[in-house]
């Protein structure tokens, strides 16, 4: 391996498929129900605002992680809040990604089983979907960066085109004029929306690796935006297709958009394989990335044990809770729960430790921005 | 130290690997295992005891596609090719659950149902007008419908209709989805599929599905739709006033429009583009809606007297002419079925979401909206082609 | 430093090869000469003695006693009398007598070999030797070894008979319109024919001895003022690492060269005619040939510049843009088509259409196997007859493949072995496998079939995809000498784009590969004509 490269570097490019590897996957095929059961007709609306939001704590994020340019956020959460309460943070973010796998795979192992493998247990799709992970990440970022970058765009395009089909056969009177039912319904969708976004903290974690770091933000907000974009356009697509009142009722609604296409007739039957076959690479891209950053957190806070060996310790450990739930709605309870700390480790999270700095900078504990973070 | 570490990493992945490869396969199923459903066919029969309780009884056609007498020889040989087995097998079961119907052809046949490929399900009349709530709700719960399978109300025995042999397709349930998919398109019928209808029934929306008759001749006949409310079949629709509703309804495909001139001869009128919109206004508390109907068509056919398209202005007054009748056409059928159903067979419940007071009354008592609602029509009628000749011959019987 | 953590392995083992780098590889030692040319020859008889071939020949010159060790089956006779023996042999007579002669001084003192290499052999081609092992490497590449009595400096004088093929057309890389030159397999040639096209003289030729008992030799060539100085380093390090007997042919040389020697895809490319040599040289890559190949190494290599063949530069660029995307297409084709065939078979006949399904159905109502063991039956014939007709003469080759193919298939259908649906189908990937430019990729094809075709009757079409992300995994995490597999798709560079699935014209072509990080990033600079264009504008 030795050769030009010798240690992991994100361009912009490929931080922006990084962001939006991780973060566009499972969520979205269930993401329109939640967002039109308080939103109805305006959940659109939602979707991009929910995306707005998402960048605004990405700003605050990336603020925080300039003032420690060479740094991840396992090395200064014991810098910022101690060693005790730093190190327990830094556990919780390992187990936050390593819940955010376990829901994801189980959700995704059970859209496989209903519309792919209806006899299949749930194990083998899942055990299948891990030994799957662990090829790409035992190499390091890199590959997988790699990975997304080259893969993520066709299949982006290809998702985007089939769902084009799709709106062929829309029906556009489900549309309204926004805000008639006020703003209410449109924010109070936003918690349940945001989870669909959760993921794009990762940029806390490779922060240090990014080649421009004065790109940074806007990478990521490209990310986001093209992620909110392609969410609203699906729940556009829903909602012309089915219309709020079947929307809501379905397990899976972008799935069963899917079923609505018809490709020249007579040409497939069962577009949804299509959809599933298309999807599964999304999902795919954020268990890696997830899993990956589980693995990574944990290996940073406990440097003893080498990172390939708490990606053995947490597969067994991914495939034993994946299990646990009985059925996918118990497994959407846990997402939920895993969403709720997502929330704390985009919103509130970053603005404590911006807090911190300003207090320790006051302090002296820390040098001043000019001098030491000033972007390379 | 490395070494043991990747021989252990091997060993384990090897004894996943063929744990997976030992145990894999649970799908495997060769395609000659699978049975085929093209079609289903659903009637009602005389409620009944089952299993010690008195319940809906349901008659259940399911029809499987019999490959060896499918055609389809690809190199065999011809000789498999007239050897008269039928394509298809109907497999008739009486029961109340539909899931255990399709359940119980497994018992029937030497195969495993594959509903993957469903392409029609036929409601018997007697099952639409009880409510289809139990066929519905069986067919959105099952992953392997597709919402295009087109789903029609079959007017007689449920299983003459799936005998009646077809020389293009397969079998007879591929042939009336043909059929039916071919009558939406040309002809002025509502779509009609498993879509629709539960788009329609979650939005407790009234809706048309497309009725199929045998005629004399044991021939299967779509000219007729019938009207859905509350899962329940409430009436049939002649191919006319379906021609009105769907121009009322913005469902505006190709079509013909023919107008009667004198002496029982007709004028026809391609359907070219169009569109309809909606006006509503509240008038004095009772709703009021005008119709915009707006058409491109091409003349097609011109029965009646000597007469020349070569100026503009002639053009002009048939255009007048023939937007008038259609308007007084358009408004009875309105004002007709708005009567007759007191359902919003119109689909305003989408079409007035921007309208927030009208929508609502509509949404909390559809009857009493129908029965207060004003129609008015707008008609503006375009000719834009007349075809290659710019004369009618004069007739010789009127000098 | 934090980063190690991921490539702490890569560090281990560059220690490693530095280690081996410091350990002598020769076995022979440098001791020095003898004095004495029959203490010299006693031994060179005892360290090469026994071979037949060996020969020596004893001659006097200017008083002095001279001998010529050769190998008889290397040397050429006739260069060896022409240009040494005959020359020794007219000068003994010229200077009869000691003080007459050129070299004056003491007997001991004097030096006779500096004047018989400048005045004496007239071959271009010699070299003072000072120690056994040079001397006998030297006896072994075919030079005659010129010793003097009394001086402990040998003269390697090259005399080898040069007897490689003539140039023949390449059979693997055929062109229809382009040059018809290939390789041959003497290196001499070889960088002849590279030199003929590319006058440059910062064309560098290193050569490398590599092989413990083969000595071959090996030459790196490269642009010293294009090609990035890190690769040209890495290259010379990996190949003086190399620790073998023998290179047979170039396949070795690949597999020690390369990064990942496990992996399926070449990290180099193999090619056979100079001018693709040539052009990859001008792009800034790097050649490696070696002594008795009729290939050379081009590296680094992406998985796009695999896919490219001569003729996408010998035709017009739409043609060859058209051509790229149909040689994609194959490759997908001829990797997935059995894979999905089943897994849509066997696992989701849902995404068949209706009519499609029953005309299939009825099709196989008479086969009795699974479709898995007739997809495997069918491959495997192919597979034979591949084989079969490699092996056969050719004129015989054409007629099994044909004939096998056409009989076999068509009488397994009527037998009903297998279903007319599956001939077609590995019919259509055993074909696309032929489009693949590099020969080593078609194999890569096959096997990924296999294995594709064994995920999909695991686990249908889910693992049939997720076959398909172990790929795009490990092909993600190749690395051709510090240039990623993926190169100008990941990392995204979308100016190296312009050669890649499209071709556009060659007057736009004015940029090197960004990814090869050479040391002038353009092409020949703007040319004259493009000057002009502009100020007109």
């Amino acid at each position: 391996m030795q050769g030009l490269e010798q240690r992991p570097a994100i361009s912009p490019t490929q931080l922006v498929m990084f962001e939006f590897g991780v973060f566009v996957g499972v969520g979205f095929l269930i993401m329109p129900r939640g967002a039109m059961e308080k939103a109805r007709e305006d959940a659109w609306l939602t979707v991009i605002l929910a995306g707005l939001c998402a960048i605004a704590s990405l700003w605050v994020i990336n603020r925080v992680a300039r003032t420690f340019p060479h740094e991840t956020v396992f090395d200064y959460n014991p810098k910022l809040f101690g060693t005790i309460i730093g190190s327990l943070l830094n556990v919780a973010w390992g187990l936050y990604y390593l819940f955010f796998t376990v829901t994801g795979i189980r959700v995704m192992a059970e859209v496989v089983r209903e519309e792919m493998l209806p006899f299949t247990p749930v194990e083998v799709i899942i055990a299948a979907m891990l030994l799957v992970l662990v090829y790409p990440a035992w190499n390091g970022l890199m590959p997988i960066i790699r990975m997304f970058e080259s893969g993520l765009p066709v299949t982006l395009l290809l998702m985007v085109m089939f769902f084009l089909l799709a709106y062929l056969r829309a029906d556009w009177t489900e549309l309204r004029i926004p805000f008639q039912d006020g703003i209410r319904p449109v924010i109070s969708a936003l918690p349940q929306t945001i989870y669909s976004f959760l993921g794009f903290e990762v940029l806390f974690l490779y922060y240090p690796f990014v080649t421009r770091k004065e790109k940074a933000f806007v990478s990521t907000s490209i990310a986001i935006a093209a992620g909110g974009m392609f969410y609203a356009f699906l729940v556009l697509g829903t909602l012309v297709t089915l219309g709020p009142d079947v929307t809501i009722t379905q397990t899976f609604p972008v799935v069963t958009m899917a079923k609505t296409i018809e490709l020249v007739r007579q040409f497939v039957e069962r577009a949804e394989l299509l959809l599933i076959i298309l999807w599964l690479p999304l999902a795919y891209t954020t268990h890696l990335g997830f899993f990956f950053s589980s693995a990574f957190s944990f290996h940073r806070t406990f440097p003893r044990l080498a990172l390939r060996w708490w990606m053995v310790l947490l597969l067994p450990l991914v495939f034993v809770l994946s299990l646990i739930p009985d059925n996918l709605i118990a497994m959407l309870k846990w997402s939920d729960k895993v969403g709720l700390v997502g929330l704390f480790f985009t919103v509130p999270y970053p603005l404590i430790m911006l807090v911190c700095i300003v207090v320790r900078r006051k302090l002296g504990h820390l040098s001043s921005p000019r001098k030491d973070g000033d972007v390379t | 130290m490395t070494k043991r570490r990747r021989n252990w990493l091997a060993a384990v992945t090897v004894i996943l690997f063929i744990g997976v490869l030992l145990a894999g396969c649970w799908d495997y199923r060769e395609l000659e295992k699978r049975a085929v459903i093209v079609g289903i066919g659903v009637d009602e029969l005389p409620p009944a005891t089952y299993k010690g309780k008195k319940m809906r009884m349901y008659q259940v056609l399911v029809q499987v596609v019999e490959p060896a007498g499918a055609g389809g020889n690809m190199g065999a040989g011809g000789s498999t090719q007239a050897n008269g087995r039928k394509a298809y097998t109907n497999i008739v079961i009486t029961t109340p659950s539909f899931a255990e119907g399709i359940e119980r052809t497994v018992s029937l046949s030497d195969r495993i149902p594959n509903l993957a490929h469903l392409q029609l399900i036929g409601v018997g009349e007697k099952l639409a007008k009880n409510g289809i709530n139990e066929l519905y709700d069986f067919l959105t719960r099952l992953p392997q419908m597709r919402r295009h399978t087109e789903i029609i109300v079959l007017d007689g025995p449920v299983s003459r209709f799936f005998t009646t042999p077809s020389i293009s397709q397969p079998t007879p349930a591929l042939h009336m989805a043909e059929m039916a998919a071919n009558v939406q398109r040309t002809l002025v019928m509502p779509e009609s599929n498993l879509g629709v209808v539960s788009k329609s029934v979650r939005g407790h929306i009234p809706f048309i599905l497309v009725k199929a008759s045998l005629d004399k001749n044991k021939k299967i006949n779509m000219k007729q739709a019938a009207v859905f409310d509350r899962q329940k079949m409430v009436g049939t629709l002649s191919t006319d006033q379906m021609q009105d509703l769907s121009l009322l309804q913005n469902e505006i495909e190709r079509g013909l429009l023919s107008f009667p001139c004198s002496g029982g001869k007709k004028t026809g009128l391609q359907l070219l583009a169009g569109r309809s919109r909606i006006e509503p206004a509240m008038q004095n508390g009772r709703p009021h809606l005008t119709f915009k109907v707006f058409l491109e068509t091409e003349l097609i056919e011109y029965q009646c007297m000597g007469a020349s398209f070569s100026e503009p202005e002639q053009i002009r007054k048939a255009e007048r002419w023939y937007g008038a009748m259609l308007k007084k056409r358009l408004t009875a059928t309105a004002n007709k079925l708005k009567d007759e159903f007191k359902a919003d067979v119109f689909r305003l419940t989408t079409r007035l979401k921007n309208h927030p007071d009208l929508y609502h009354a509509l949404k909390r008592d559809p009857k009493t909206f129908m029965e207060q609602m004003v129609v008015d029509v707008n008609v503006e009628l375009k000719i834009r082609t007349i075809g290659s000749s710019l004369k009618t011959p004069d007739r010789v019987s009127n000098p | 430093m934090q980063f190690n953590l991921f490539w702490r392995k890569s560090v281990d083992k560059s220690k490693r090869f530095l280690l081996r780098e410091k350990q002598a590889v020769n076995t022979i030692g440098k001791t020095p000469l003898h004095a004495s040319l029959v203490k010299n020859a006693e031994e060179l008889t005892e360290r090469l003695g026994g071979s037949s071939d060996f020969a020596a020949c004893h001659l006097t010159c200017l008083d002095r006693k001279v001998s010529l060790f050769f190998l008889r089956s290397l040397a050429d006779p006739d260069r060896l009398n022409r240009q040494v023996i005959v020359s020794l042999q007219q000068r003994a007579g010229l200077f009869p007598t000691a003080q007459a002669s050129p070299v004056t001084g003491d007997k001991e003192e004097r030096s006779l070999l500096p004047f018989i290499q400048e005045g004496i052999v007239s071959a271009s081609d010699t070299q003072r030797v000072e120690d056994w092992q040079t001397a006998i490497e030297q006896i072994l590449y075919g030079k005659a070894l010129l010793l003097v009595d009394g001086e402990s400096v040998g003269l390697a004088v090259g005399v080898k008979k040069e007897n490689g093929r003539s140039i023949e057309p390449p059979d693997t890389e055929q062109s229809v319109i382009g040059p018809k030159e290939s390789f041959v397999e003497t290196l001499n040639t070889n960088i002849g024919l590279v030199r003929q096209r590319l006058r440059d003289p910062y064309l560098r030729v290193e050569s490398v001895v590599v092989g413990r008992r083969t000595k071959q030799e090996t030459a790196v060539l490269y642009l010293a003022d294009v090609a990035n100085p890190r690769i040209v380093e890495e290259v010379r390090r990996r190949l003086s690492c190399i620790e073998t007997d023998s290179l047979i042919g170039q396949m070795q040389l690949q597999e020690y060269l390369e990064n990942n020697s496990f992996s399926l895809f070449p990290q180099l490319r193999p090619t056979e005619r100079p001018d693709v040599t040539c052009s990859y040289l001008i792009e800034g890559n790097v050649a490696v040939m070696v002594e008795g190949a009729s290939h050379a190494l081009l590296l680094p290599i992406t998985f796009f510049q695999l896919l490219e063949t001569v003729d996408d530069y010998y035709t017009s660029w739409q043609y060859a843009t058209l051509i790229r995307f149909v040689r994609m297409i194959a490759l997908f084709l001829s990797i997935t088509t059995p894979g999905l065939y089943l897994s849509l078979v066997a696992y989701n006949p849902e995404l068949i259409p209706t009519r499609l399904l029953i005309s299939m159905d009825a099709a196989r109502v008479k086969v009795a196997f699974p479709f898995l063991v007739e997809i495997f039956i069918m491959e495997l014939m192919i597979e034979i007859l591949r084989e079969a007709g490699i092996k056969l003469p050719k004129p015989v080759g054409q007629a099994v493949s044909i004939i096998g193919g056409l009989v076999i298939g068509e009488a397994a259908v009527n037998a009903n072995l297998v279903s007319p649906v599956t001939v077609v189908i590995v019919a259509l990937t055993a074909i696309s496998s032929f489009t693949a430019p590099v020969y080593y990729l078609g194999i890569t094809y096959r096997i990924l079939r296999f294995f594709l075709l064994l995920c999909s009757s695991l686990l249908g079409t889910y693992g049939f995809i997720l076959g398909l992300f172990l790929i795009h995994a490990h092909v993600a995490r190749l690395v051709s000498f510090g240039v990623p597999y993926l190169a100008p798709l990941s990392p995204l560079r979308l100016r190296d784009w312009t050669d890649m699935l499209v071709r556009i014209p060659v007057k736009k072509l004015q940029t090197r590969p960004a990814f090869l990080k050479t040391r002038k990033p353009k092409k020949a600079g703007d040319s004259p004509m493009m000057h002009r264009d502009r100020r007109n504008k």
